[in-house]
């Protein structure tokens, strides 16, 4: 961390980032401009600028045009070194005592502001942390101290410290964790106030009048979110007809249409959550369930230990509607074009599921699915996707290694990175798979579980070894909690064992690469 | 003094989860905590100590002066004296 403040109190991490061993060094004070024009010395630069750095002393010109020169350095230092930076917006709100000069310093500082905007969006691994937004929350005479500011080198009081540090860690945590894929809903008193099959469905409240009017907002909250890759279920104790005809014949935003999967029964809600974790094939650790019935909320947890659950209370409206906000494991930095589609991947591998239950042989079905693959390599256009599905993949990932997109533009220079787009005559699956080599080791071979058991992964192997070459490529396989379906796979697709260790982590040699039953299309792409 | 030494120890002892000094381990009327610790630590007790105030009272009593990071001049040179510093801005806030 660098400042123009003390940033030890700031950047003073903890449970935030604890599934990662974190340690902090900060630089002496005042050293930005040293430390941009030095070598990164770690995955993160943290810097942490106040409005003195900006506005002391400097008329509208000057303070533009300090921020010009430190988004400059910022930028030239993103463009040259892999790690995330993050820097923040301006913390103070100006005085008023001539009202149409308070106007023009809001306006400088909004302008301030606009140029580290522009930086984030032009530079991938620029992050920005809203210091303006967390001192507006608590409010500026609780959040700054000009006393601190002047005899200590630091405007904030321990409460906006603690608020920093949070948006910090999350500002990491949005490039590095795994992101939620799938909230799971109850309906009643959760989607709509009431009970559908006791209140009928024009008894339950989902309108524009309080208290539906929570409720409203809420589906349209929701909709959002899906909109951003998130995968809507629907898990409730109802008739079905109950249920379908409450979305048929209400007006509210969400549709049946919205959902990936749905279970409207009488079973146990856990039950039900499993079985969804089955149909979409997605790992429990990827869910969310959201119920207003803390009983529910229990017997999912218990039964169910990796599922995150949440209380909805629409009787508590800043609550219930700050809920999705405040569940960190839903936010993320950016997202990319395939995770805008999920929805409607998942809509048509519900298609593919109706396929395969018509033809007579997995054979006959793959051969109708008419999949093509797309293969790219080193494209910086996909650097965002690659990343994340290196930070997201679980599964079938043979070392689970997690890249940073600055990590992906650094291995795009030394090495290949291939990125695996799948079509079939459903549709359009867009990138699901990511392999890098380095070295001449495959380093990373990962695929989306929703391409696999198609025949995928053998073809992807096979197109690698004959783009960098198979004789002395190597390869390795990292046992974790989560990969075991990977544990044999270069054993399966022409690799030898070179040595395996006691833990199950094994290297390979090529030994002649994969043979193929059924060739799929491969097309290369720039 | 309603307890406001207690939680001036308390306050203290969450720092030094970070400092680490043993010498502030033991806290006695002349423990000088201005020697003991480094400028930053200072920086972290004051902000401590301020947050610890405002739970207590409701409201914001700032610390910092010109005195504190004076070596001559500092409170923080002898326990007593930072106590009954605290005391008297926290009489003067009221």
């Amino acid at each position: 961390m660098a400042g123009d403040v003390l940033t030890r109190p700031i950047g003073r991490f903890g449970a935030g980032l604890e599934e990662w061993e974190v340690s902090v060094e900060h630089h002496e004070i005042d050293q930005l401009f040293q430390v941009l024009a030095a070598p990164a010395a770690a995955d993160v630069l943290i810097l942490h600028t106040t409005s003195d750095f900006f506005l002391d002393e400097a008329d509208p010109g000057e303070a533009l045009a300090r921020m010009d020169a430190y988004c400059a350095a910022v930028a030239e230092f993103a463009a040259r070194e892999p790690a995330l930076v993050v820097v923040n917006t301006i913390e103070s709100r100006p005085d008023r005592i001539v009202g149409v000069e308070h106007l023009a310093a809001l306006e400088l500082e909004a302008a301030l502001d606009a140029r580290l905007f522009d930086l984030a969006r032009r530079h991938p691994s620029v992050s920005v942390v809203d210091a303006g937004g967390i001192v507006a929350r608590i409010g500026a005479d609780r959040a700054l101290s000009l006393q601190n500011r002047l005899a200590m080198r630091m405007p904030y009081t321990k409460v906006a410290i603690d608020a920093l540090r949070l948006a910090y860690e999350q500002a990491i945590r949005e490039r590095y964790a795994a992101r939620k894929k799938v909230i799971l809903l109850d309906a009643d008193n959760t989607l709509w106030g009431g009970i559908v099959g006791e209140d009928g469905v024009e008894g339950i409240a989902v309108d524009r009048q309080y208290p539906g009017s929570v409720y409203r907002r809420f589906q349209s909250q929701l909709i959002a979110l899906a909109r951003t890759g998130i995968l809507l279920g629907l898990v409730t104790k109802n008739n079905p007809a109950d249920v379908e005809e409450a979305f048929q014949r209400r007006d509210m935003p969400l549709k049946l249409d919205h959902f990936a999967a749905v279970r409207v029964n009488w079973g146990a809600k856990s039950d039900n959550i499993a079985q969804i974790a089955q149909e979409l094939n997605l790992g429990l650790d990827s869910m969310i369930f959201i119920d207003d019935n803390p009983f529910e909320l229990e017997q999912v947890k218990a039964a169910l230990p990796d599922v995150d659950v949440y209380r909805f209370d629409a009787a508590k409206a800043d609550a219930a509607l700050g809920l999705l906000a405040s569940i960190p494991g839903l936010r993320t930095w950016s997202v990319t074009a395939e995770d805008r589609g999920k929805a409607a991947q998942y809509r048509d591998e519900r298609q593919r599921n109706v396929l395969k239950q018509q033809t007579t042989s997995l054979e006959d079905y793959l051969k109708s699915l008419e999949i093509e693959l797309e293969a790219g390599l080193n494209r910086a256009s996909q650097v965002k996707r690659i990343s994340q599905l290196t930070n997201k993949t679980n599964q079938f990932n043979l070392t689970t290694k997690r890249y940073s997109e600055a990590d992906i533009v650094r291995l795009m220079e030394t090495g290949f990175v291939f990125d695996i787009r799948l079509r079939d005559r459903f549709g359009d699956m867009g990138v699901i798979g990511v392999v890098i080599v380095r070295d001449r080791e495959i380093d990373s071979f990962l695929l989306s579980c929703r391409a696999l058991g198609r025949g995928v992964e053998a073809q992807v192997l096979d197109h690698v070894c004959r783009k960098v070459g198979g004789e002395g490529l190597s390869a390795r396989y990292v046992p974790t909690r989560k990969n075991m379906m990977t544990a044999l796979f270069y054993d399966a697709n022409g690799f030898e064992i070179v040595e395996r260790d006691e833990d199950g982590g094994t290297l390979y040699r090529f030994a002649g690469g994969p043979t193929l039953a059924h060739a799929i299309p491969v097309t290369e792409v720039d | 003094m309603d307890g406001l030494e207690d939680r001036l120890k308390e306050a203290l002892r969450r720092v030094n989860e970070h400092v680490q000094s043993p010498e502030l381990e033991q806290v006695t009327p002349d423990l000088d905590i201005f020697d003991a610790v480094d400028s930053m630590a200072i920086v972290d007790l004051l902000l401590e100590t301020e947050a610890m105030l405002e739970e207590q009272s409701g409201a914001y009593v700032p610390l910092a002066d010109e005195t504190i990071f004076d070596a001559s001049k500092s409170p923080l040179k002898r326990w007593s004296d930072w106590v009954a510093f605290v005391e008297r801005r926290r009489a003067d806030a009221d």
